[in-house]
């Protein structure tokens, strides 16, 4: 019996010390945890991201596929893809200076997570050379800013914009 | 663009979905900032979902041709409803409380089966504004109260404004400017048709009115006028009423007697009832009796190509099947059978 309760205690121990490590930001490419969040030029990517990854993510050419926690970003884009996108984690983004967008696909992008933005001129999800198939909720706080903008836009999931000038919740690329 | 989920947006010129071509819509739509439009686009729209704005020349939809089954409500002035560089067809409910503001302004023709109301001083409820030839055709309501007093203008080129059956107008029908034609093609459920046709060609489409349905139709402006009212199918029912069997008549109190060939024998049978019988040989089997307590007809089986018409001045019509070569028909002067 006492073989056995000093076995749990170090198992106990054991994870407890594990703890921080599970929770911090991470991502990881085809499997490989990779700082900072960068895809590869290849023909697809599966991205995984854990809790909230502070810092944009590119994903490179190729269809690639978001997925996981959170990612947050002051200042810059969040996801950036070169060409199409599947994004199913959520993004938060703070605008501080020039336009960013919470989403920017280089060529079609498919989104089922929630995208927010604040600040003047973001963008939640853009795609202006291709189409975007929204499902999650965007919502965008400040003047000029477009909840999605692309070349076709079919959305089931909730948009909204509070500020002046914002030029709409949903946008067809002109 | 196709949209199913919902949209709002809360500043100015903000409109809810802005795109370079068509737009299907099925979400709810709604903006609060001025000059946000609910849905515009440079194609056409078609809409299900509901649509709302409250800021001032926001507009509910605006595209090329839009049509519209959803509701739409503005508030702002001059926020229309529905605004359609082409043309617009709307079976929603389209409401606006702005002054100066249309509940459907199109260039081009317009088919409404849905409520429209306006109430803003100034605000009209179906505007076709271009300069061609355009066709209004409404069988829905328009309801202009408050500061609007216009339900149609036909704006400027040869329009044509035709109401259907269902249509109910509260406002003034205009033809405006060139040369207009206003068509009345109302089903008549008070059977009364053939009274108010001759009602409307007796007034000039300068001015005029006429109620049909208990609503009343006031227009001004057009150049022609086409009464082409019918009575509804229940004017000439074949059920209610007696059900069976007719009362027997006294030969004495044979309506049209006059016509001796004629292949049915009218009989007043008491105050307020007429019996009718086919001429079957030297025999009169029952055709159908009527009540004019509510205009009730009440035929015994087959009416053998008769039909019975209430008219406006309390007449009853007969007609009878072709007999002899000859069509026969009797009115029942008011006076008579009472």
């Amino acid at each position: 019996m006492n073989r056995k309760f000093i076995f749990i205690g170090v198992a106990l121990l054991t994870f407890t010390a594990t703890i921080p490590l599970v929770f911090a930001q991470t991502c990881t490419v085809d499997g490989v945890s990779t700082s900072p969040c960068i895809g590869q030029d290849d023909a697809s990517d599966n991205i995984i991201i854990t809790g909230t990854y502070n810092g944009t993510v590119s994903t490179g050419t190729g269809s690639d596929t978001v997925s996981g926690g959170t990612v947050s970003t002051a200042g810059s884009s969040a996801i950036v893809a070169a060409e199409n996108l599947t994004n199913s984690a959520n993004v938060n983004v703070s605008t501080t200076g020039n336009a960013v967008s919470g989403i920017r696909g280089g060529g079609n992008v498919t989104n089922s997570g929630d995208v927010s933005t604040t600040g003047n001129a973001a963008v939640g999800i853009s795609a202006t050379t291709g189409n975007v198939t929204n499902s999650g909720d965007v919502s965008t706080t400040g003047g000029n800013a477009l909840g999605i903008t692309a070349m076709n836009v079919t959305n089931s999931g909730y948009l909204s914009t509070t500020g002046s000038r914002a030029p709409a919740s949903l946008r067809v690329a002109m | 663009m196709t949209n199913s989920g919902d949209v709002s947006t809360t500043g100015s010129t903000a409109p809810g979905i802005t795109a370079n071509g068509n737009v299907t819509n099925s979400g709810n739509v709604s903006t609060t900032g001025s000059r946000a439009a609910g849905i515009t686009a440079s194609g056409n729209v078609t809409n299900s979902g509901d649509v709302s704005t409250s800021g001032n020349a926001a507009a509910g939809i605006r595209g090329v041709n839009v049509t519209n089954s959803g509701d739409v409500s503005t508030t702002g002035s001059t926020a229309n409803g529905i605004t359609a560089t082409g043309n617009a067809t709307n079976s929603g409910d389209v409401s606006t409380t702005g002054d100066g503001a249309y509940a459907i302004f199109a260039t081009g023709n317009v088919s409404n089966s849905g409520d429209i109301q306006v109430s803003g001083s100034s605000a009209e409820g179906i505007i076709s504004n271009g300069s061609g030839g355009n066709n209004i055709v409404v069988s829905g309501s328009i309801i202009a109260t408050g500061g609007a007093t216009t339900a149609i203008n036909a704006g400027s080129g040869n329009d044509t404004v035709t109401l259907n059956s269902n249509a109910r107008i509260q406002g003034i029908v205009k033809g405006g400017s060139d040369s207009d034609t206003l068509n009345l093609n109302q089903t008549v459920s008070e059977c009364n048709a053939s009274a108010l046709n001759a009602s409307a060609t007796t007034q000039t489409g300068a001015a005029g009115g006429l109620t049909v349905n208990g609503g009343a139709f006031t227009w001004t402006n057009f150049e022609a006028l086409v009464a082409a009212m019918t009575n509804a199918n229940s004017c000439n029912a074949t059920s209610g009423g007696a059900s069976s069997g007719i009362a027997t008549p006294s030969t004495s109190n044979r309506i049209n007697g006059q016509d001796v060939a004629a292949p049915i024998a009218l009989f007043c049978v008491s105050p307020g009832n007429i019996a009718a019988y086919r001429v079957v040989g030297n025999a009169g089997v029952p055709l159908f009796a009527y009540s004019r307590e509510g205009n009730q007809v009440a035929f015994i089986g087959d009416n053998f190509g008769a039909t019975v018409t209430a008219q406006g001045d309390g007449s009853v019509l007969v007609t009878m099947p072709q007999a002899n070569g000859k069509l026969y028909s009797t009115t029942i002067a008011a006076t008579m059978c009472v």
